[in-house]
């Protein structure tokens, strides 16, 4: 009965699937976000609601899963998401579904059996806009640098395969930007460079 | 606690049944892995030592010398069996590895740095996952695991100036590492996996270790 209200409560979404992928549990979060209420979606396979996961990689760590007990992680620089729900705020403008960090893992019976597999759901949207701009700013800083030849190209992109975790090229294309669209970069930088300026200014 | 007093905590016959279970665990995982998921790995007689933490990551760097450099994932577990798993293989054998998984959908690119990336990590996950589960099922217990990671090449490139892990650097602290090469069939790709317990998992993996003797 607690348990229940805690899952129904917990800002993360929780869904059970059988060894067939029948649903068996959908929290409320789940429920809320998908549109799709428990009722509606219990004992339906996930590939009815959600025929993408119909694929070759969750197929095969479902699989993993069910047979050695492991977590598969799908995080959200790869997938993106796994459910294809809308943003949570009514704010956000630049990007169509809400980004998503979720786990599979097994469920045991009383005798131990990897009966249920749960997946968990988690937003990152706020982290992902927070991340992507911030890498948008450090390649624009980057780019102001080495077209006024003070930081090697190569050096620029060096910094930028270390602390990015995609590529420049993948960062601007999930952005939205062209890699050469100097006008707008050359605003942001400049922008950037007074407000470094000022925070090493107050920090002095 | 110094090496004597882990081997007096830890007997050579505790070692000898511990390589026994593993042994058994991954000839299982094998099996698993090439039933389930389609990868063909060979997994040689693992071997137990004890040592200390703070030399682990300079051992696992000595022992898996190569001309190459190294990629190296780990994965912390928990249960009874607490540790981590340190899956190393030269970093030539990273494209082999993509080619393991006859994958649908490609989007970002068969040369993504990024699929590239977590392929690796999902191979490692996978294998991992496999060794350990089996090794805790033999011995009665479940684990949980947290996402793999890529170890960063600078940490392998200057290992005795980093400490592995939180949980692992106390310099006193003595650690069970279990040794295996892995072999993926057809590949032509050859690695190493480490698992190394701490001191805390030491007198549950003895107890266990009676338990699954007393049942033959």
């Amino acid at each position: 009965m607690i348990l229940n209200q805690i899952l129904d409560s917990i800002d993360l979404g929780l869904v059970i699937l059988d060894r067939d992928f029948r649903v068996r549990y959908w929290n409320r979060w789940m429920a809320v976000h998908s549109g799709i209420p428990f009722k509606e979606i219990k004992g339906a396979t996930i590939f009815d609601f959600y025929p993408h996961f119909r694929n070759k990689k969750f197929l095969r760590n479902f699989r993993a899963v069910v047979t050695f007990g492991n977590h598969y992680f799908f995080p959200q620089k790869l997938y993106g998401y796994i459910f294809p729900f809308k943003p949570e705020s009514n704010f956000v403008s630049e990007i169509n579904y809400m980004q998503q960090s979720c786990t599979m893992g097994p469920l045991r019976n009383e005798k131990k059996e990897i009966e249920y597999v749960y997946i968990s759901v988690n937003d990152v949207t706020e982290a992902y806009i927070y991340e992507t701009n911030l890498a948008s700013a450090l390649l624009t800083l980057l780019e102001k640098y080495v077209d006024k030849e003070e930081i090697p190209a190569d050096e620029a992109q060096s910094i930028l395969d270390e602390l990015l975790p995609t590529s420049s090229k993948e960062v601007l294309a999930k952005h939205g930007k062209p890699p050469k669209d100097k006008d707008t970069h050359t605003i942001i930088g400049d922008q950037l460079v007074d407000i470094l300026s000022e925070i090493a200014g107050t920090n002095r | 606690m110094n090496t004597s007093q882990a081997e007096s905590t830890f007997s050579q016959n505790d070692a000898n049944i511990l390589e026994e279970v593993m042994n058994i665990a991954f000839g299982k995982a094998s099996a698993d892995l090439a039933r389930v998921v389609d990868i063909r790995i060979l997994l040689t007689a693992p071997r137990v030592e004890f040592l200390k933490a703070d030399d682990l990551l300079q051992w696992i760097k000595q022992d898996t010398k190569t001309d190459d450099t190294l990629n190296m994932i780990e994965q912390n577990f928990w249960g009874k069996y607490t540790g981590s798993a340190f899956l190393a293989f030269p970093s030539s054998a990273s494209k082999g590895l993509i080619s393991l998984f006859d994958d649908d959908d490609l989007s970002l690119g068969a040369e993504s740095p990024l699929l590239e990336k977590e392929t690796l990590l999902e191979v490692g996950n996978i294998l991992i996952g496999a060794c350990v589960g089996k090794v805790a099922e033999l011995l009665d217990d479940n684990v949980s695991f947290s996402p793999p990671r890529l170890v960063p090449q600078v940490v392998i490139d200057n290992p005795s100036t980093t400490a592995i892990s939180s949980k692992l650097n106390d310099p006193d602290k003595m650690a069970i590492m279990i040794k295996t090469v892995f072999n993926f069939e057809d590949k032509d790709v050859k690695g190493f996996l480490f698992l190394v317990a701490g001191e805390e998992s030491m007198q549950w993996l003895k107890a266990a270790l009676k338990n699954f003797v007393a049942k033959f």
